[in-house]
């Protein structure tokens, strides 16, 4: 249990993300696996945003000393030590896709009920004849 | 356990009800609704674990712009998953080619 | 089918309880040491030296003092170009697959004149104007503090949507007009490629920042930083408000049209269509 509360961010992503393939697979309707897809995608960026993690870090915008974090982290450590600002750069471009990919799907998806009547992907995926 | 540590646990609870809520309800406003409270749960979490620029992208992106482009993309689908099922009073035979009475 | 995913699940927890304790400080992905003179050779052994050259050369090499706009926009930023490249991708995707024509004035319901005298009416005529300059603000302190070009145009651009939502569609036409719109979607791509073409006019490489000796360097820690970031900045933000607002007006103003007779006087944009439902299995 204490193995699961120190990586909890990792679990609930992976579960996070269960539930969205699960919604992409098994939902038949497009607008709702269009959701699963959004939720998905959130959940790989929960992952990475807490590797990028440290407990007591400062974030760097400045450089004017915060006295709340200081006292704290120099008796855990011993140093003052800065958060990585590497995933948080690689995350804000992966939003902007996301929502991207959202808006140019939702066009298709009324484009696709106005020719096809529904939105039931048994039904427009059926063979005929 | 101070307080920041409790109300991280509550927040990602909260994010897997609403995940699971989202998926399986059949409105599909209600859905995208609570994809917006989803959403603005992940931009809390990001807050706690220390990234500023990612929590306001994704509050502003998830919890407005996205949220707004399902509910204009949902005013020209229909709104429930699954179509009603009607009382069907049409003639189900009336496409049906079988001579039935011609055959007996 | 559902056994899969469990198997699925578990085996995904077990593999990631074997990471280590997350915000563990001993562990190599922090980011390192706060004190400029610790010695370059302690820097290099380290497995994230990329991340501690962020910190500490942000406000040196690069004149603003937030290591993440400094990082999107001047250590990484061929990434950041082909990003607003995509925003302004998927707007031209998403506008030409709606297709649509101006509303007719007869698809008003009776009451839209009457909403500027409801509680909502009210309210979004005072907060709109607040939001715009919250947008703003959050555009022009994206050197000094979380935000950036990015989030402030989303702010910028929610609230001419917020407008054009809840009074009608015309009267955010008129406020904010789509020929005007048209010119302004292009800034984010157009503006970037600006600054890092000056980078080569004057000798250096593409977007050079600092190294150019013929511009006005800003005052580090102020909202001036540095002028190529700001002029950037500037360009995102009100590209991506402008696209947003055109997607939104897209998705109103559209209108299905027919497969049966594909020629190009029956399409919509010519002004003559017929709005009926789509294709042949309605």
């Amino acid at each position: 249990m204490k193995a699961i509360l120190s990586n909890i961010d990792y679990v609930v992503s992976v579960i996070l993300f269960t539930i969205g393939l699960y919604g992409l697979v098994f939902k038949h309707n497009v607008f709702k696996k269009l959701l699963a897809l959004n939720i998905l995608e959130t959940s790989v960026y929960l992952f990475y945003i807490a590797l990028g993690d440290v407990r007591l870090g400062r974030i760097t915008t400045s450089w004017a000393k915060s006295p709340y974090v200081k006292d704290a982290l120099a008796a855990w450590t011993g140093k003052e030590i800065m958060v990585n600002p590497i995933p948080t750069g690689l995350i804000l471009t992966a939003i902007v896709v996301c929502v991207c990919i959202t808006a140019f799907s939702l066009s298709l998806v009324v484009k696709l009920y106005q020719y096809f009547g529904t939105l039931d992907t048994r039904k427009i995926t059926a063979l005929k004849g | 356990m101070d307080l920041l540590i409790i109300s991280h646990i509550l927040i990602l609870i909260l994010l897997i009800i609403s995940a699971v809520a989202t998926i399986v309800s059949k409105d599909l406003l209600h859905a995208v609704i609570i994809f917006s409270v989803y959403s603005f749960s992940m931009a809390i979490t990001y807050l706690i674990l220390r990234s500023p620029d990612v929590a306001m992208t994704e509050a502003a992106v998830g919890a407005g712009i996205s949220t707004l482009l399902f509910v204009a993309a949902l005013s020209k689908i229909p709104r429930y998953e699954e179509e009603e099922q009607k009382d069907d009073y049409s003639d189900k035979t009336k496409n049906d080619t079988s001579d039935k009475f011609l055959s007996s | 089918m559902f056994l899969m995913f469990f198997v699925f699940l578990l085996l995904t927890i077990i593999v990631v309880l074997q990471l280590p304790p997350i915000g563990d400080p001993h562990v190599p992905p922090y980011a390192g040491y706060l004190s400029p003179d610790t010695p370059v050779d302690e820097i290099t052994k380290q497995s994230n030296a990329v991340g501690l050259y962020y910190n500490r050369g942000a406000i040196r090499d690069c004149g603003s003092p937030s290591a993440i706009t400094a990082m999107i926009l001047d250590f990484r930023g061929y990434d950041t170009l082909y990003e607003t490249t995509v925003i302004f991708l998927a707007m031209i995707a998403a506008l030409s697959v709606l297709v649509g024509k101006p509303r007719k004035k007869e698809y008003h319901e009776p009451w839209i004149g009457l909403v500027r005298y409801t509680v909502v009416g009210t309210v979004i005529k005072k907060i709109v104007p607040f939001m715009v300059m919250y947008g703003l603000y959050v555009i022009f302190h994206g050197e000094v503090s979380p935000g950036g070009g990015f989030q402030g145009g989303v702010i910028l651009g929610a609230s001419f949507v917020l407008y054009a939502l809840i009074f009608s569609y015309e009267e955010g036409e008129k406020k904010m007009p789509s020929d005007a719109l048209r010119i302004v979607n292009a800034l984010g791509p157009f503006m970037y490629a600006f600054v890092g073409l000056v980078g080569v006019v004057t000798g250096y490489t593409f977007l050079a920042n600092k190294v150019i000796k013929g511009i006005p360097h800003g005052i580090e820690g102020t909202l001036f930083s540095s002028l190529p970031l700001l002029l950037i900045e500037l360009g995102i933000g009100f590209g991506v408000g402008s696209i947003i607002t055109h997607v939104f007006y897209g998705y109103v103003t559209e209108r299905p049209f027919t497969l049966d007779s594909p020629s190009p006087q029956s399409s919509p944009s010519r002004g003559e269509g017929k709005d009926e439902g789509g294709g042949p299995y309605r």
